[in-house]
């Protein structure tokens, strides 16, 4: 008697109006309607044997048409013994204790980048965001990160004159940790003209008011992301930042703040009562959120939500509706023009 | 597996609108039959080609 079984890297996440089978190992979601889901969802206590038997030749040749749709996609298989093949464990452990660290600078900011570096080390930080106001703060530190924990830098960078004429193939040959490197504010001509792979030329201002933005473009399906997603927050988890004067917050968009780095150690604040409030409150907890089925795919955004004074407020930025299936623009809906307001963010939506 | 799993499908099938949603897919193609495998299921691809090596965006500035 054969049974049908979806794969155990492919897990199915219900939604409020739709669910989606996410093939965590190859990196793709498949969206499928509420009521085919159903089917997915049932087939494993069902045998193809009594599929067969179902009385009415639409509705059998529609399961056994989702069923070879499953196989096709290489989602699903049919077995003897379903209980063979048991589920993936979703307990998430991490030996980081902080896994990701975004450091702000401008022209005044007197951060000693060399001892950052080395406290992240000890916290086993991995990745690391630097936005700076010119290259140059970067480079004359980048020799401190050769002995650190760090993989991967992703630099933001606002456009000046020097950068028309920087070498970028040079600079990005010699620091293979750097995954990407944004310019902002680049004119319009300038931003055309030039074209360097992993180097993003963008006309926008960027600043901390313009992050948490939530698209489809930013889910990322994969068995790390999915699985800390159960449990903790896929933004804030694990996450430390230094804003260009020194204050050590969960987020560089946030206000709270854990104490400086010229008296702190990150790994003092990290410490302090409610530095890691933020840290388990999942998708599963959040308004809205909680329907949705992307939820274990999609970077969460506490800086900015839709009820300010509400912690587990749905993300201000995310225009995607669960109970209706639909995106649409956020910045443009009623309901949240009074937190737009209370953030001040008028003048970069408008 | 016995009748009453038989039952439970069906019931559940027949309280939701399997049908309804197919055949009205299929009344707004003119396509083959085989372009209801595909309708249903939409696909996206993970973001990871975007010079991302961290396994989720570090922020969401852009």
């Amino acid at each position: 008697m054969k049974y049908f079984k979806l794969y155990s890297n492919c897990f199915l996440v219900e939604g409020h109006k739709k669910h989606i089978i996410c093939d965590v190992q190859r990196g793709e979601i498949f969206i499928i309607p509420l009521a085919l889901s159903k089917i997915v969802d049932d087939t494993f206590k069902v045998s193809m044997e009594v599929i067969n038997n179902i009385p009415d030749d639409l509705i059998k040749s529609k399961i056994k048409e989702v069923i070879e749709f499953l196989i096709t996609h290489e989602l699903g298989h049919l077995c003897d013994n379903p209980n063979s093949f048991p589920e993936i464990n979703k307990h998430w452990e991490s030996p980081e204790i902080i896994n990701n660290c975004i450091i702000c600078m401008d022209n005044n900011s007197s951060l000693d980048l060399a001892d950052i570096y080395n406290q992240l080390t000890e916290l086993k930080c991995k990745f690391l965001e630097l936005r700076m106001e010119d290259i140059e703060t970067f480079i004359n530190c980048n020799k401190n990160l050769n002995d650190t924990f760090i993989r991967n830098i992703d630099l933001y960078i606002k456009f000046n004159e020097k950068i028309t004429t920087f070498n970028f193939v040079k600079f990005l040959h010699e620091n293979q940790r750097i995954g990407k490197v944004v310019i902002f504010s680049t004119p319009k001509d300038i931003a055309n003209s030039l074209n360097y792979e992993r180097v993003f030329f963008i006309e926008n201002n960027i600043t901390n008011i313009h992050c948490g933005k939530i698209h489809e473009n930013s889910f990322s399906v994969n068995i790390d992301l999915f699985m800390e997603s159960q449990f903790h927050n896929s933004c804030l988890n694990r996450k430390i930042s230094i804003d260009a004067e020194g204050n050590i917050k969960n987020c560089p968009s946030m206000s709270e703040s854990f104490g400086n780095i010229k008296d702190t150690t990150l790994a003092e604040a990290i410490e302090k009562p409610n530095f890691k409030k933020y840290w388990n409150i999942n998708k599963d907890k959040i308004h809205v959120c909680k329907d949705c089925e992307f939820r274990y795919i999609c970077t969460d955004c506490r800086a900015y939500t839709e009820d300010p004074e509400d912690i587990l407020s749905k993300p201000l930025k995310c225009g995607y509706n669960p109970y209706t299936g639909e995106w649409s623009e956020w910045s443009t809906n009623p309901l949240k023009q009074k937190a737009i307001d209370f953030y001040g963010m008028r003048e970069i939506i408008d | 597996m016995g009748n009453q799993d038989t039952l439970n499908l069906y019931s559940i099938l027949k309280s939701l609108p399997v049908n309804y949603y197919l055949l009205s897919y299929k009344n707004k193609t003119s396509e083959k039959n085989n372009m209801l495998r595909v309708a249903p299921f939409s696909r996206y691809k993970s973001s990871k080609s975007k010079c991302m090596r961290s396994h989720k965006p570090i922020s969401k500035l852009l």
